[in-house]
């Protein structure tokens, strides 16, 4: 019985959250709330979970060198202070120290893995015995410093009436290297991503609808007045 | 209270975290001046996980709040709803605190692994998967709007996609070695500058918040 | 007195070199900001996402439609940090336009630690321009949920039901974003994104009317502040990428040579 509803209700809630694409309608909305109030639960779970590991299990087994795990729960009670209209300021801590950490985590290594790799990758030989290799490292070259010009905010050649510039025109040309170069880039990270999302609606419906067709079909039909009555509501204002 | 408390110290605070983490990070000396390093490095960062983990559970407070405002509200059509999410959030609370209370790990407690398996596993992959729809959509749109850049955007997806498939070769076969170039050679470029870009902005923001100018995540201007 | 070699000082595995950039870019960041403290200002390139935001909330107010705006979910004591604070950043200039021209401001997010701050935002843009009446702290300002598609299906269903005038949404995105971008298309919403990570800007490009790319989030982030060495430090960030620039160019010419600058730079 209970393996019964299991497999009506993740059929059910699959088809239901697809809806939305059509239109908003009830049988939506409960599976949106039925997960939103699983997810909170889950994530408040997951924390005390996490809050037990890291300091109270700590704190249990010796309490006397761990005595400074207090210290990140008092910070992480201020929290609560949002709802004070008087000392809202005070969780503002909590948030400072966790911003701060996660900025340093990203500010230490940037130089690193943002710059010196990402240079390192470009410096490609420009002439090699191979032309086709040759024009891919120049082309590779190319993209990469005029899309880097497109990011430079401050420093820019002035707009002038009438005929552009020499320095304009060039500025101009690496520009739209620059844009068409990450257009370029960003069109195979689509494609890419559609195709994984493509093998993974694939996947569900393997695991959640074909092999269940009557409970996947009493869904559907469900969702389906669902919609005719939230668009007759909406024809009628 | 003074302005010291409500905003300089916490400012302050921000400051020297970022640049002690910097400092840890980057000082070596010897191997073991390094672990002891590490070790308060690490320290910072668990300090941080039970920050945020007080943090989501201030957050499931909220969410519980916001929804006992809308049934307080009396909107007819919204009451359902709100209550549902409201007790399925205080039901996994109640299995979790069990689970803390008899030593189970939480994600082997039966009734909050039920819960986790059947309601939120097939709507997070249902909502993953709902992309497949949304890109459709979102394409054929950018074929009628005619902007180049994004028009050359998705003629180059329609090209790896091709290239990606059998259906591809079949039409031409040099959809696949395209595909290979695209992904080496232009893809590897213009993804570079945007790393970078990306790298110098959290420099400089980090630095903005060492020298207490960036203030925005303080809220109000007092 | 002995000195340490810098090789013992400085961790290898972090980077000699890599400390010599961040302090030099650090330094060169405070040097703009000084120079505007005394009254320099420097031209600053105009990034049409921003400029656009204000068109946004204006014609919302036309239409008497919400404003949704977001910056994501996860947790801001990860790496994202910067991102999650760009996303604040637009966010006070958001608020404020939402006091100037009195329009209704949703905010949702998946952010625990910033549940407070955004508040406080939201409030202090009705505040400070006038209308703190337009404040409604339960609808202006609502957390979901820290679970990616959770928070997603909620975040959709709000600007769908609330039928958002404009959608702006910006912060670290994942799968989430194309969800967002095409909820705020079903509803006609004028859209602006923006996201510094990679894998999610094609969406934006593809589907909002304007989008921010990687790191123009953060120069809006400093623009949104309206102060002036706030807006100057974007100077150091350039000298990054002229720096960036220079090691390419130099290293393209040295690798002929025999010299390669990718060992050094490892340092």
């Amino acid at each position: 019985m209970i393996e019964a509803i299991q497999i009506w209700l993740s059929a059910a809630l699959v088809i239901w959250i697809w809806s939305f694409v059509y239109k908003d309608n009830y049988l939506y909305r409960l599976a949106q709330h039925i997960f939103l109030g699983a997810a909170a639960g889950y994530s408040i779970g997951i924390s005390l979970d996490s809050l037990n590991k890291t300091a109270l299990v700590p704190l249990a087994k010796s309490p006397t060198t761990n005595m400074h795990l207090i210290i990140p729960i008092i910070i992480g009670l201020l929290f609560f202070f949002k709802y004070s209209r008087r000392y809202y300021w005070v969780a503002r801590y909590g948030v400072g120290i966790a911003l701060a950490v996660g900025t340093a985590l990203a500010f230490r290594t940037a130089p690193m893995a943002n710059i010196i790799r990402q240079v390192n990758a470009v410096l490609l030989p420009l002439w090699t015995p191979d032309p086709v290799k040759t024009l891919n490292n120049w082309i590779h070259v190319v993209i990469t410093l005029s899309a880097l010009v497109y990011f430079i905010f401050t420093v820019t050649p002035r707009v002038v009436e009438g005929r552009p510039t020499i320095t304009y025109r060039v500025y101009d040309a690496v520009l739209r290297i620059g844009i068409y170069g990450m257009m370029v880039a960003f069109g195979a990270t689509l494609a890419n991503t559609i195709m994984t999302r493509l093998a993974f609606f694939i996947s569900m419906n393997i695991q959640y609808l074909q092999p269940y067709p009557l409970e996947s079909l009493s869904a559907i039909i469900l969702v389906a007045i669902a919609i005719l009555f939230a668009m007759r509501r909406a024809r009628a204002g | 209270m003074s302005v010291v408390w409500r905003r300089t110290i916490p400012q302050l605070l921000v400051a020297i975290i970022l640049v002690v983490m910097t400092a840890l990070y980057f000082l070596y000396i010897d191997k073991t001046t390094k672990a002891t390093l590490n070790y308060w490095d690490g320290l910072l960062i668990n300090y941080s996980i039970v920050i945020a983990a007080m943090a989501a559970i201030v957050g499931g407070v909220d969410l519980a709040r916001y929804h006992v405002s809308l049934i307080m509200k009396r909107e007819r059509e919204q009451i359902p709803f709100s209550l549902i999410t409201i007790i399925l959030e205080v039901v996994c609370v109640i299995f979790a605190f069990y689970a803390l209370a008899t030593g189970v790990p939480i994600l082997t407690q039966p009734q909050f692994s039920w819960i986790y398996l059947n309601l939120q596993v097939p709507t997070s992959s249902a909502m993953y998967s709902i992309l497949v729809f949304y890109v459709a959509s979102a394409a054929y749109r950018t074929f009628r709007a005619r902007n180049p850049p994004a028009l050359l955007l998705l003629i180059v997806g329609v090209i790896v996609m091709l290239g990606n498939t059998s259906l591809g070769f079949a039409i031409w076969p040099g959809f696949t070695p395209l595909k290979d170039w695209i992904m080496t050679v232009p893809n590897a470029a213009g993804y570079r500058p945007i790393v970078i870009g990306v790298g110098l902005g959290t420099i400089i923001l980090g630095l903005r918040l060492i020298l207490r100018k960036e203030v925005t995540w303080m809220g109000r201007r007092d | 007195m002995n000195y340490l070699p810098v090789e013992q000082v400085i961790n290898p595995a972090a980077g000699t070199v890599s400390l010599a950039i961040l302090i030099f870019l650090s330094l060169s960041g405070y040097y703009y900001m000084k120079l505007a403290e005394k009254g320099r200002t420097f031209p600053v390139r105009k990034i049409r996402a921003f400029e656009a935001i204000e068109e946004a909330v204006a014609r919302s107010v036309e239409m008497g439609r919400p404003v949704h705006y977001t910056i994501g979910y996860g947790s801001i004591r990860t790496a994202h940090a910067p991102q999650y604070t760009a996303g604040l950043g637009v966010l006070t200039h958001v608020a404020r336009l939402a006091g100037k021209y009195g329009a209704r401001l949703i905010v949702t997010h998946g952010v625990p630690e910033a549940i407070a701050s955004i508040d406080e935002i939201v409030r202090d843009g009705y505040f400070s321009e006038g209308r703190p009446e337009l404040y409604n702290p339960v609808d202006n300002a609502r957390y979901l949920t820290d679970v990616q598609f959770a928070y997603a299906s909620s975040a959709q269903a709000v600007i769908i039901r609330e039928n958002a005038g404009a959608n702006i949404v910006i912060g670290p995105f994942w799968a989430e974003s194309l969800i967002l971008a095409e909820a705020g298309t079903m509803v006609g919403a004028f859209q602006i994104g923006g996201t510094a990570r990679d894998v999610q800007i094609p969406f934006f490009v593809l589907v909002c009317d304007y989008a921010f790319i990687g790191e123009e989030i953060f120069a809006a982030g400093a623009m949104a502040s309206g102060d002036i060495p706030t807006l100057a430090s974007i100077r150091g960030q350039d000298v990054g990428k002229l720096l960036s620039i220079i090691l390419i160019v130099l290293g393209l010419i040295l690798l002929p040579l025999g010299v390669k600058l990718a060992t050094y730079l490892m340092w």
